[in-house]
């Protein structure tokens, strides 16, 4: 047990050790007092916990919600509503994400609060569209089976349509995490924070140590968010 | 048991109706095939009787009941249910898929888990090894078991069979067969089972309800069925060779009994006592079996010549294939014409050697009925 | 949503994509400019020089009004020129002028000292922050830095011209004691200062000016450029850093408060010409001097502001503005 935890633990926090030690050399040798200034372990971890929350919040919000609506949208009576927003959502993953930013903060205005919500909404797209494909990709036969030995559809959603497509839905979940940690980024622009600020501050100041550090946490973060989700994948799906 | 009045069903959107005004009635313990081209309406009248489809007019009764007013999923819980694709769960392993209807049921775990090792055994699967699988692991015909085993798990009085067996090479869907009509004779279900194919429909059936275009053109036994077509449409269906056709409905152990046949020889047999049956006799080969009678092969008059030993083992042949007693003349035709002989070895379940048969019997099987 | 909403959306994604590649840069709207043909039918043209005088400039409005201001006084005067504006950051556009690639553009000398020339120290002094940069241009790189102007395109601190009004606000002393004072702060209700990435980190930028002040604001929005002074004007924030000459100042209702105890560098704009151009045509020094004397902070928000609002070209409001002032008929 202790040594498959182990196995389990030991990618991210490897990972998380290479965060530590960029962010400790970084600060501990700033190469001006423009970066000395810029990169304290209290603005690091700052930006840090900004990012995380930004990232956490809003991946929590979209997983809820995304596979909520997928699995409304996927029942017969709203098949075909359903094909239409997948449509809108395949053109709504081509806006930018810093046009969706610029949307909300003229809409709403400025903040943590606007800018989760923008990425909540932005995340939300490709985690909706594979649950809703996963469930109607179900085969049929399955579903009839399902139904022919008196299963509630209730109950095959929850046994037989989930289950299956789970692998589809946390491969949604991996494409929004990686658009997340990207646009979360952003957030800076719309005084929102987050590890972008580091990363804003450096290229406004010229100074690529304060860029590096910023999107090497960034990075770091989706990485280890992303080999979670895999190994939880992994852990369930031993079907395929 | 099932009774089927005045039945019609017509999809959304279609002009003419898939079941046209059908009347038909299956007898307890009876298997009732429909058959017919694609699209006569024989899967559709199948699935109304669990309400998959619902009837546009008519009643269904089941046992006596009225079907159409009972709630679908209690209904449903009562038949079994195996359809063309098979339809297991591919994320569910072999246990868990089979467990389905008894957990929709809410059977206790232990009671559970003991049936569906019971049926898994049942359908010639072993619980330990194949259980824990998953589907994709299995061979076709492993899933075609799997599939039936699934379908019988509760005891459902009913069951409704969509080509159960149509996914596999014949050699396998022959033997498929016949192990379900083992199990048949058993349990003695009401079985309404769908095929296009009559060879299976014959073989299968206690009655055979043949069906054109949504309606019921003949439904008697497949004697009455070979014997008196009722119009040029089942006569076509069944065919010109009807004799032959007849061979799937004689069993080989109905046979086998009256065949005058050599003693198979062991495998500690001298050479010499061989070669002095074969000399003795006009047959030209002798099965070797071994001291518990299973079959080990054959020895034929030309491997004799080479000298390699002194016993019966050091000369045997092995057979690439042999048949069960319980398969029909038909199956033995085919396994002969498949390995391009003229005999086929018949074995009891445990590979205990039963008997030969030679083309010769059935030529005088096909003979005597004409 | 309504098409001024749209509009308004629109003209934002693009500020906000532009200022991720010009972060650092007073980030504005880009734009393709035109170069308006020569006027044809000038009455008094001047004796001829054969020399082909090459300006250039930085991204951003400002530049682009001020190249063009340079091109057509230029041309006015029968010096043909060629247009290199919209060149990208200073480091470019300077790099541009020692090779040799462009003869002049406009520079600002607090640029030249921090920037170019690597001075850790701000001058707040214009007088004495332009002697410094254009006497090391000069010795060392052959580079003349004429008359600069009046308009000092620095940091500056700005707040709504209501709450200044209503509080009694108009120099930063003013700000910094009525928060030490714990004045009720306007919208949204706590003292927000917002800033750029740039200005919150700077040595000269934010951290310097609470220290020079001696006050503190309740908490910083760190932000894009592009948006600081909307959320000004919504009441997002209750004061912000601007850009002096920002032409949204006056058009958002925005007032800069007067820098009293000279805190940030000056960036006063000046023309800096290659030696061996002004040595060919010495009278490019008589035809820009007096046009930078007329470019005062009103002016050039002005101009500024009728870009970046109004939508002209900046080809277009440079002759306007130099026909107007009288320096080309």
């Amino acid at each position: 047990m202790a040594k498959t935890l182990f196995r389990w633990l030991f990618v991210p926090l490897l990972l998380i050790a290479a965060g530590i030690v960029i962010s400790v050399y970084t600060v501990n040798n700033p190469t001006d007092s423009l970066v000395a200034r810029a990169l304290t372990y209290d603005s690091i971890l700052k930006s840090l916990r900004e990012h995380l929350w930004l990232m956490l919040v809003s991946m929590i919000g979209a997983i809820v919600v995304g596979v909520l609506v997928g699995i409304m949208l996927s029942r017969p009576k709203l098949y075909y509503l359903g094909r239409g927003v997948e449509n809108v959502v395949n053109v709504g993953q081509t806006i930018p994400s810093l046009a969706i930013l610029a949307l909300f903060f003229t809409i709403i205005g400025l903040g943590f609060r606007v800018a989760v919500f923008a990425l909540f909404l932005y995340s939300i797209l490709p985690i909706l569209r594979n649950t809703f494909a996963g469930i109607i990709n179900v085969p049929d036969s399955i579903i009839e089976s399902a139904r022919g030995m008196g299963m509630s559809p209730f109950r095959i959603l929850t046994l037989i349509e989930l289950p299956l497509a789970f692998p589809i839905i946390v491969a949604g979940i991996r494409t929004a995490i990686v658009i997340n940690v990207g646009a979360a980024t952003l957030a800076t622009f719309i005084a929102a924070g987050g590890l972008g600020e580091l990363i804003v501050i450096g290229l406004s100041l010229r100074r690529d140590m304060i860029v590096l550090t910023g999107a090497s946490l960034a990075a770091l973060t989706a990485i280890i968010l992303d080999y979670l989700i895999g190994q939880v994948e992994a852990k369930v799906v031993k079907w395929v | 048991m099932i009774k089927i009045e005045n039945v019609t069903k017509k999809f959304p959107g279609m002009e003419i109706p898939a079941v046209k005004d059908l009347n038909l009635e299956i007898k307890e313990g009876d298997i009732c095939v429909l058959v017919g081209p694609s699209g006569c309406g024989k899967t559709t009248t199948m699935k109304m009787i669990n309400r998959i489809h619902e009837p546009t007019s008519g009643s269904i009764y089941i046992d006596g009941q009225d079907a159409l007013k009972m709630n679908p999923i209690k209904l449903r819980l009562d038949i079994g249910y195996v359809i063309q694709e098979i339809g297991l769960f591919p994320h569910m392993t072999i246990e868990e898929n089979v467990a389905t209807v008894p957990n929709e049921k809410k059977w206790p775990k232990e009671k559970t888990k003991k049936k569906v090792a019971e049926m898994l055994t049942l359908v010639g699967l072993d619980p330990e090894l194949h259980g824990k699988r998953y589907p994709s692991e299995l061979s076709g015909g492993q899933r075609q078991r799997v599939g039936v085993a699934r379908a019988m798990a509760t005891d459902p009085p009913i069951m409704l069979m969509d080509e159960p067996f149509g996914a596999v090479d014949p050699i396998t869907r022959a033997k498929l067969q016949n192990e379900f009509l083992r199990i048949q004779e058993r349990v003695g279900k009401t079985i309404v089972f769908v095929t296009h194919d009559i060879d299976e429909a014959i073989k299968m059936g206690d009655t055979i309800a043949v069906m054109r275009d949504g309606e019921l053109v003949q439904h008697a036994s497949p004697n009455d069925l070979l014997s008196a077509p009722a119009d040029e449409f089942v006569s076509s269906l069944v065919g010109r060779n009807r004799s032959i056709k007849r061979l799937h409905l004689i069993r080989i152990r109905e046979i086998l009994s009256d065949l005058d046949r050599p003693k198979p020889a062991k495998v500690d047999t001298s050479v010499d006592d061989i070669r002095k049956q074969l000399d003795e006799s006009d047959i030209r080969s002798v099965m070797v079996v071994d001291r518990d009678n299973k079959l080990k092969g054959i020895i034929g008059i030309n491997d004799l010549k080479k000298k390699t030993g002194e016993q019966a083992a050091d000369y045997i042949q092995e057979l690439d294939q042999s048949v069960t007693s319980d398969a029909t003349l038909n199956d033995a035709l085919s396994v002969m014409l498949e390995c391009g002989e003229g005999y086929v070895a018949v074995v009891n379940e445990d590979d205990q050697y039963q008997g030969t048969i030679t083309l010769g019997d059935l030529l005088n099987v096909v003979k005597e009925d004409e | 949503m309504s098409m001024k909403r749209l509009l308004a959306l629109m003209l934002m994604v693009m500020l906000l994509t532009g200022s991720l590649f010009v972060i650092g840069c007073e980030a504005e709207e880009v734009r393709d400019d035109m170069l308006d043909d020569p006027d044809e039918d000038l009455v008094d043209v001047p004796e001829p020089v054969d020399i082909v005088v090459t300006v250039g400039s930085k991204e951003f409005t400002e530049q682009l009004i001020l190249g063009q201001i340079a091109i057509l006084a230029l041309e006015h005067n029968g010096i043909p020129t060629v247009d290199e504006t919209g060149l990208g950051g200073t480091v470019i556009a300077r790099e541009a002028l020692e090779s040799g690639d462009i003869d002049l553009y406009w520079e600002y000398t607090g640029t030249g000292l921090i920037t170019i020339h690597g001075f850790d120290e701000a001058i707040t002094d214009p007088d004495e922050c332009y002697e410094v940069v254009s006497q090391i241009d000069r010795d060392e790189y052959d580079l003349i830095w004429l008359d600069y102007t009046p308009f000092d395109n620095t940091y500056a601190v700005m707040m709504r011209q209501d709450d200044a009004d209503a509080l009694g606000i108009s120099t930063i002393s003013d700000l910094a004691e009525a928060i030490n004072e714990g004045v009720e702060a306007p919208d949204p209700g706590t003292w927000v200062f917002g800033s750029n990435h740039e200005y919150s980190t700077r040595d000269d930028g934010y951290p310097g000016l609470l220290e020079h002040y001696d006050f503190a604001f309740d908490s910083v929005d760190v932000m894009d450029y592009g948006i600081l002074y909307s959320a000004l004007r919504d009441g997002d924030i209750a004061a912000s850093m601007a850009f002096a000459t920002d032409g949204r100042i006056p058009a958002f209702g925005l007032v800069v408060l007067e820098d009293d105890l000279q805190y940030h560098p000056v960036y006063n704009c000046a023309p800096v010409v290659r030696k061996e151009v002004l040595d060919a045509a010495p009278q490019i020094a008589d035809i820009l001097n007096p046009i930078a004397a007329a470019l005062d902070v009103e002016a050039m928000s002005n101009l500024n502001m009728m870009v970046d609002e109004l939508d002209y070209l900046p080809s277009e409001v440079a002759e306007e503005w130099l026909t107007e002032q009288g320096f080309i008929q």
